[in-house]
């Protein structure tokens, strides 16, 4: 086929489900669910083809079975052993099963074991940093009110020190930490007036917090639907369609 | 002493496979006549088994500096490197078993609209096409990789050359990346008008806390917009900023601003929500594998 | 989903026509291609300057845990950080562990940019020689594990065809020439949708350079990693990927034939080099997408305003 055609065909049968999904926005119809039920499918039959070319193929089967040399390559033998995880991987099944739907708590069980023997060597790894970060100095080093602007020269003699604005910065940082940490912990009635406007106050830390996030998670979903424009419009519409 | 391997092809690795598997599934029916009082035990003794190795690994002395081929000076160091080899092994396991669980998803799906279409449920000819679907994309699927699997590397080199693609590869490309890929990107993109509708109706300035977010919010999302910055900047020089690089008023250039509430508020406050989170997953951890945690469909 | 009662005198926008603005806005001004001005972000400038001085004799480990419904952000990442390691002959070992879709995306990614680097520099950028796919991996927790104990017994079974098309164990691949342990690597990049990035900095921080590419959802909670010094340099959504495509054209700190420095950031202060003077592609989807973000935030901001207006106007007509 000429490549120009396929394009144009590829480009506009996508456009066609992206706006057969799109019509959901107006309200749930036929045409939507059409698509919706293309996708699903698409996506179960490239799981099932990507699951064993790309994992049980050269993970499991090619250990299992080995590999007869080819060419240049060297084979290597086959580990029969590997064969006992079908039967063990068939258990999980048994959850459609409810007389023995126990049987799939067992492979769930090794990757759950795994998981957490897991966590227990990895936690001083994830949080000691963590730990660290969150005690900054907060007594100035130089008693200059603003850190002067960075410039190669001046670069490594700046991080040595705390100005007295970068160490109310770092004070912020230290009562936002432990502000969120006390309205976390302490959820229960709290007698004393301090605790009480501690908690209060890292509720609404917290809620900066989460503004900034708020921020964030936009800009994300608006660069989504914005792709998707200038897939119909510009990568279809105006090169493909039109040629420019 | 068992041998673990045989060359491949051959008849004793044949045997092998098929008596492993038998084991295999004979140890699969025992565990279906298994009493019920013994269930969990033998649940929690996978899990167990399965942690304990890490666990081995988090307080057995470590072998540094370990060259490939080295071979242990003692016991203690024999242990150190029988765990360290041992951990690929485990990864190939859970791998493995999580494909075989990931495959399951796939086959619920199937199942549930393959009862709906035989048993004429409502909206059942929307099943058949998933049906359908499914089993175009995988006979495609796993068409255009024995098709590519089996290429001479001069047809592979031609296959750069978009008309000297082999059918099968056309149409997994229509259907991976044509349809597929895209479909997602719309799925994903139609959450952008939801929050577009949802921040006008509850994004108000109902109380302390709504106000303190918005406005978090507000100069975030400013932030991001590098027109925004370059004016506030402007504003900023006019101000005298420009002339004393370490004036004061630069603490308020929309970039120094945000930098701050993401540095000294933003980052604390979700860090000491991830010190919850991370103390929470480690009694999790060893609830699970202690086999601890009860309760479930499956218990 | 209950629709608000129209209260009469009230501006009660239906959010139809909210739905039509987003997607007029957004499809006008994909049309409109001009350079913003843009300040880039610390985390930005702390990755794009570990990448320029990585080490080119180590190969680099690239996770790339994202799906073509992350286009807009990952791809435009994806894209400009691929573009930066080829141009500067870094060794790839490409893996996955998120989703089943990712690895086809990737490798995709890679041979187009390959493609596209070869015609300007002449060189080629070969699969086996020069990158390798080092395999999906599901269990992708444990597989770290193993990656952060001994790099060669991980995957050492796990195969990539050679220039011949024979399927070897990638370990015997040019890219991994020298290296036994993760420390041995460059350092460990992960383009991510998801919380992997979480993962990986867990087992392996400490022990590699690591440096996250990541969505603007995943953005603030991967930032406590690049504060704390987990993660080297950080690039978060479209701003991010904006952020190298900027350095990538004008280098960072770096002036041009005037002495006008365009691309300068605070904490990195040292000069930079860009990809000037070349025809390579360094401003792409990053700059195309940064004018229709501007205008979907302003219409953003302006609804949130107009809802605003008319909570205060009602709360004034309660009270008298």
């Amino acid at each position: 086929m000429n490549p120009e055609t396929y394009s144009l065909i590829k480009l506009t049968l996508g456009v066609i489900a992206t706006f057969g999904l799109y019509s959901v926005l107006y309200r749930e119809n036929k045409f939507y669910r059409f698509w919706e039920h293309v996708f699903l499918g698409l996506a179960g039959g490239w799981a099932l083809v990507a699951l064993w070319k790309e994992t049980l193929k050269p993970s499991w089967y090619d250990k299992m079975a080995g590999s007869i040399p080819e060419t240049g390559g060297e084979g290597t033998p086959g580990y029969f052993v590997w064969a006992i995880l079908l039967p063990i991987g068939m258990m999980g099944y048994m959850v459609f099963n409810k007389k023995h739907a126990w049987m799939s708590r067992i492979p769930i069980g090794i990757i759950l074991g795994i998981w957490s023997g897991q966590q227990l060597l990895n936690f001083w790894r994830t949080y000691s940093p963590q730990f660290r970060s969150s005690m900054p100095t907060i007594v100035p080093t130089r008693w200059e009110f603003m850190q002067p602007a960075a410039t190669p020269e001046n670069f490594t003699d700046l991080a040595r020190h705390t100005y007295i604005s970068e160490a109310i910065g770092n004070l912020v940082a230290v009562i936002t930490v432990l502000a969120v940490l006390s309205y976390f912990i302490f959820s229960i009635e709290l007698k004393s007036k301090f605790m009480q406007g501690v908690t209060k106050s890292g509720r609404y830390l917290l809620m900066i917090g989460f503004g900034a996030i708020f921020g964030s998670t936009v800009m994300m979903r608006f660069t989504l639907l914005i792709d998707r424009m200038y897939f119909i419009w510009v990568e279809w519409m105006s090169q493909r369609l039109l040629g420019n | 002493m068992i041998p673990w391997s045989f060359e491949s092809g051959s008849t004793q690795l044949k045997i092998a496979i098929f008596v492993t598997l038998a084991l295999g599934f004979g140890l699969f029916f025992a565990l279906m006549k298994t009493p019920p009082r013994l269930r969990p035990k033998i649940a929690a003794t996978f899990t167990f088994l399965a942690g304990l190795l890490y666990v081995g690994i988090w307080l057995w002395p470590t072998a540094h500096g370990r060259e490939a081929g080295d071979i242990p000076a003692n016991f203690t160091e024999g242990v150190a490197f029988w765990l360290e080899d041992t951990q690929s092994q485990f990864q190939n396991l859970s791998n493995i078993l999580t494909s075989f669980l990931l495959l399951m998803g796939v086959f619920s799906l199937v199942r549930l609209h393959a009862t709906r279409v035989s048993k004429k449920q409502r909206d059942w000819p929307f099943s058949l096409v998933l049906l359908i679907c499914v089993a175009i994309m995988t006979f495609i699927g796993y068409w255009d990789w024995l098709t590519v699997m089996n290429m001479k590397p001069e047809e592979l080199e031609a296959m750069r050359d978009v008309t000297n693609q082999p059918f099968a590869v056309w149409m997994k490309d229509l259907l991976f990346d044509g349809l597929l890929q895209t479909m997602e990107a719309a799925m994903f993109s139609i959450i952008a008008f939801y929050i577009l509708s949802a921040a006008y109706r509850a994004f108000r300035v109902r109380s302390v806390e709504a106000t303190i977010l918005l406005a978090s919010a507000i100069i975030v999302m400013l932030g991001l917009l590098g027109m925004a910055e370059n004016y506030w900047s402007i504003m900023i020089d006019n101000m005298g900023g420009l002339e004393d690089p370490n004036a004061l008023v630069n603490n308020l250039r929309l970039e120094a601003i945000t930098q701050f509430i993401r540095d000294n508020l933003q980052t604390p406050g979700l860090r000491a929500i991830d010190f919850g989170v991370g103390v929470g997953a480690l009694a999790m951890a060893l609830r699970l594998w202690l086999s601890l945690e009860r309760g479930g469909s499956t218990s | 989903m209950a629709t608000p009662q129209k209260v009469p005198g009230s501006l009660n926008i239906p959010r139809e026509a909210l739905f039509a603005a987003l997607f007029v806005v957004c499809s006008i001004l994909v049309f409109v291609s001009i350079e913003l001005p843009n300040r880039v972000s610390n985390n930005s400038a702390d990755l794009y300057k570990v990448l320029k001085e990585i080490d080119k004799t180590k190969p680099v480990i690239l996770q790339s845990d994202w799906t073509k419904s992350t286009r807009g952000e990952s791809g435009a990442q994806f894209d400009a950080l691929v573009r930066i390691l080829i141009r500067e002959r870094v060794k790839i070992a490409l893996m996955s562990g998120a989703d089943p879709q990712a690895p086809e995306v990737a490798r995709e990614a890679i041979r187009r940019i390959a493609v596209e680097t070869e015609k300007v520099t002449g060189q080629p950028y070969k699969q086996w020689e020069d990158w390798v796919f080092i395999g999906f991996f599901p269990g992708i927790e444990a597989s770290l594990q193993s990656f952060s104990s001994n790099l060669r017994n991980a995957l050492s079974a796990n195969k990539d065809s050679d220039t011949a098309g024979v399927k070897r164990s990638v370990m015997e691949s040019p890219v991994f020439a020298g290296v036994n342990r993760i420390e041995d690597m460059g350092a460990y990049i992960i383009v991510t949708a998801s919380k992997t990035s979480r993962i990986a900095i867990e087992r392996l921080s400490g022990k590699v350079t690591m440096l996250g590419l990541v969505t603007g959802v995943m953005g603030p909670e991967t930032y406590n990693y690049y504060q704390s010094g987990q993660l080297s340099g950080l690039a978060i959504g479209l701003k991010g990927a904006y952020d190298m495509e900027s350095m990538m054209a004008y280098g960072l700190n770096t002036p041009d034939g005037q002495g006008v420095i365009k691309v300068s950031n605070a904490k990195v202060t040292d000069p930079i080099e860009g990809y000037t003077g070349e025809e390579f592609i360094n401003l792409a989807n990053g700059q195309k997408y940064i004018v229709p973000l501007h205008g979907a935030i302003i219409l953003l901001i302006t609804a949130i305003l107009l809802g605003n207006i008319e909570t205060i106007r009602q709360r004034r007509r309660r009270n008298g």
